[in-house]
């Protein structure tokens, strides 16, 4: 029983950790991100399994984390509400070639990295040429160029 | 247009018998994975309101609580009680027998409170003495940490009597999971 309730606890909390330090925190990882990532799921794993190595207590553990989240899932299928509450809504950063600075800031997000988005994605050099450039719920940028707008082309 | 549609399928190699089939498993795992849930938040996986239990021998001397359902390599607590049964003299040391399908070898115990002033094995038991006004009370059980550590079923026996005489003897039944 206790493992069920602590794991509920865990996913809880990181959840709301991880919504409120941002999407941008881990959606582009860099080392530092990996270690935190591991010190994260050390520190959890310790608070969880304790001195209880069973693999009854593992099987228990995974299970209620997967029904959890698929539990969720299912959830935010049907709300609307709750699904923008814990994945948040799509962020326009880029609107006609202009940068939407104060979008940007909450959201720390450089020119630089639309830029480099632009980049890789599109094959496209300055903001000009950038319709929209949409800061997506998984924390990845997507841009969409006037090109592509006319033609109907999606990335 | 179901021509175009059925190319666009084609085209990334959509199975929609499989898709459906693995709609079909999916749900029936999850089903399965409730029930799972249900077991480990009922105790019935190891700690919990389904899996306490308390015995108490049928001369009422010795009282175990404990948990059913142990797990492999884990340590679960069971605590014993020593009852002055009517007439016994309360201020002789109190002895304690436990024996249990080979079981005994393979358990890690730490004696927390109170502690026992000596402990033997013999043969297949362990008999261990309290100090007159240290023995194991309702008030003061003997807690046992036990750590077993190879899955099994097993029955533990704690007595008052050194020959484990039924009336006078607790049967404690275990499931040890993996």
């Amino acid at each position: 029983m206790d493992a069920v309730i602590k794991a509920a606890f865990i996913y809880l909390f990181l959840l709301v950790v991880f919504r409120l330090a941002g999407r941008r925190s881990l959606s582009e990882m860099t080392t530092f991100d990996l270690l935190l990532l591991l010190i994260v799921s050390e520190t959890t794993q310790q608070a969880m399994v304790g001195d209880d190595h069973s693999v009854t207590r593992a099987v228990v553990l995974i299970v209620t984390f997967v029904m959890i989240d698929v539990g969720l899932s299912l959830l935010k299928q049907r709300s609307d509400t709750l699904e923008k509450f814990m994945e948040g809504t799509p962020v326009v950063l880029v609107e006609n070639g202009r940068p939407i600075k104060r979008t940007m800031d909450k959201e720390r997000v450089g020119e630089e990295d639309i830029l480099e988005v632009a980049r890789v994605t599109r094959g496209v050099m300055s903001l000009d040429q950038i319709k929209f450039a949409v800061l997506e719920r998984s924390g990845k940028i997507s841009i969409i160029t006037a090109k592509s707008v006319n033609t109907g082309e999606t990335s | 247009m179901p021509a175009r549609a059925d190319s666009s399928r084609d085209l990334i190699s959509e199975d929609g018998a499989l898709d459906r089939a693995t709609w079909v498993v999916q749900r029936v795992a999850w089903a399965v994975a409730a029930v799972l849930l249900a077991a480990a938040l009922a105790g019935l996986l190891g700690r919990g309101p389904l899996g306490g239990r308390a015995v108490t021998s049928a001369d009422g001397s010795i009282s175990v609580e404990y948990d059913r359902y142990f797990r492999a390599d884990a340590v679960s607590d069971v605590r014993v009680t020593r009852l002055d049964p009517v007439g016994e003299n309360t201020t002789s040391p109190v002895t304690l027998y436990l024996r249990g399908d080979g079981l005994i070898h393979s358990l890690q115990s730490a004696f927390l409170a109170p502690s026992p002033i000596a402990s033997r094995a013999v043969g297949d038991a362990v008999e261990l003495d309290f100090a007159p006004g240290t023995r194991p009370s309702p008030t003061v059980p003997l807690l046992l940490r036990l750590k077993v550590e190879d899955p099994r079923v097993a029955t533990l026996l704690f007595s008052s009597s050194p020959d484990f005489a039924p009336a006078s003897t607790a049967e404690v039944n275990l499931v040890v999971y993996p």
